[in-house]
Parts: structure tokens; sequence; C-alpha cells
């Protein structure tokens, strides 16, 4: 198994209605970090397997050079709703500092403002790569992740 | 007494290696500037610094769509697009919307 799909966590979903965390995606910080094809990401696995750095999430991390551990901060995010479709968005995620990086195949999401929480998973789709430059993350024009209900 | 100056944040001249497009930026760390590429259908490319030798390239999808909300461009899902440089790459990669399926 591998990457395969772009997905939010259950358990995000859940622990939110239930007040379980103080999840804010309004005003926490989050990360974006990067991982490789060795791991097999679930959705509905539970929050303590969600996190950065716990359950599949453990292993697999790809850093360098701007991309450190733990990924880089989301910058100017959103989180807003229009008709039925709730939206997560944030700015364009890029290194300063140059990086050679290979085999990027996914990126997760995470709040590290609470416990480096797992919000959703992205798959991109295959091995990216980039060489004493820069990996810009362009999130979707629907945004990091969506809800329609 | 010497009195403090800031000093103007260096010059940065960027030209796209695949339209015409040309850009001035003014900003002291390591960056990339980055555009909509006419020669790409809209699709953001990174751009070099001017007189830079480059090769760009667009890298469709490798797996299936599935149910992620994709890039298109020209009717084929987009996985990155990169640049090509004497000295190193430089990659904007596209990703997918995260998504939970709910029925009704």
């Amino acid at each position: 198994m591998a990457w395969s799909n772009s997905k939010i966590f259950m358990a995000f979903i859940e622990d939110c209605l239930e007040n379980t965390a103080a999840l804010d995606l309004n005003s926490d910080t989050h990360k974006a970090a990067l991982f490789d094809n060795t791991i097999t990401p679930s959705q509905t696995v539970a929050t303590a397997s969600s996190l950065y750095g716990a359950g599949v999430w453990a292993s697999g991390e790809k850093t360098n050079g701007g991309w450190s551990a733990g990924g880089l901060a989301l910058g100017s995010v959103t989180s807003t709703f229009s008709s039925n479709v709730y939206t997560f968005d944030a700015a364009d995620t890029a290194n300063g500092s140059a990086a050679t990086l290979t085999d990027v195949y996914g990126v997760l999401v995470y709040d590290d403002t609470t416990g480096d929480q797992g919000i959703c998973y992205n798959y991109l789709g295959g091995a990216n790569a980039v060489t004493a430059g820069t990996l810009t993350i362009q999130w979707h024009a629907s945004g990091i992740f969506a809800l329609t209900l | 007494m010497t009195r403090p100056v800031l000093l103007a944040p260096p010059e940065h001249r960027w030209e796209c290696a695949r339209c015409d497009f040309t850009d001035v930026t003014r900003q002291s760390g390591p960056h990339t500037r980055m555009h909509p590429c006419r020669a790409l259908g809209g699709l953001t490319a990174p751009m070099v610094p001017a007189g830079t030798r480059a090769k760009v390239e667009v890298h469709e999808r490798e797996d299936y769509i599935g149910r992620d909300l994709v890039q298109m461009h020209e009717g084929r899902p987009v996985m990155n697009v990169t640049v090509t440089r004497d000295e190193g790459t430089d990659a904007v990669v596209f990703a997918p919307t995260a998504t939970n399926l709910v029925r009704e």
C-alpha cells in the first residue's frame, strides 16, 4: 500500500464536534509536512495515530533546507463557508532556503498549536523532487480541505 | 556620531523561461518568484533570475484521480511544473483538496 487519495481525518471532525480538543482553525498555527511513499495514510485512524510524529507519520518525512522537520507553517489561513461548503485554505507553502528533496508524495496538514493533531492529508499524485531549489505546494482553488454538507 | 542607515533590500530581476513575463522583487531572504504563466494556460510556474538558461516542464499526475479534486491543464490532471536550471531544479506541486464523502 501507499498514498492513494486526499482525505480529512475523521478523528479531527469528531474531536471538533465533541470538543475533545480545542482545535481552532481560525487562530491556531498549522503546519504542512512532506512525506515519501513508504507510508499508507488512513482517514479512519484514532486521534493518537493522526498526530504528526505518530502512527504512520512517525517515519517517511522528507526534510532538507527550508523544508525542516515538522514542515512549514501555513500562512494567510482562511476558514470560511459559502452556501453548503466549508473550506479551509492558506497561501501557497514554499521553502525559503534552497532544498534538495526526492520522492515527495504527500503532505500532512496538522495543528501545531493543539498537540500536533492531524487535520488532513493531501496526495500529490506521484514522486516530486527539487534540487538546490524551491518546492512550492500550491493548494487547490477549492482549498486544502473542503466539506460539502 | 554616526546615524544608523537602513539599507534597501537587494533587487532581484526575474524572467520566465517559457513566456516573456519579467518582474523585479526587493526581498532580502532567499526566495523564488512565481507567476501564472501565459504559455502554460495560467499554471503557476517558477521564474528564474534574469539571464538564466532554464527548461520548464509540466508533469502529469502519475496516479488515478479517484475522488480527489486535482489541478487540470488542457483536460489532463497536472502534478507539478518544474524548472530546471544549470544549478538545480524548482517545482510548483499542485496539491489536491482533501474531502470526505457525505451521502444524503
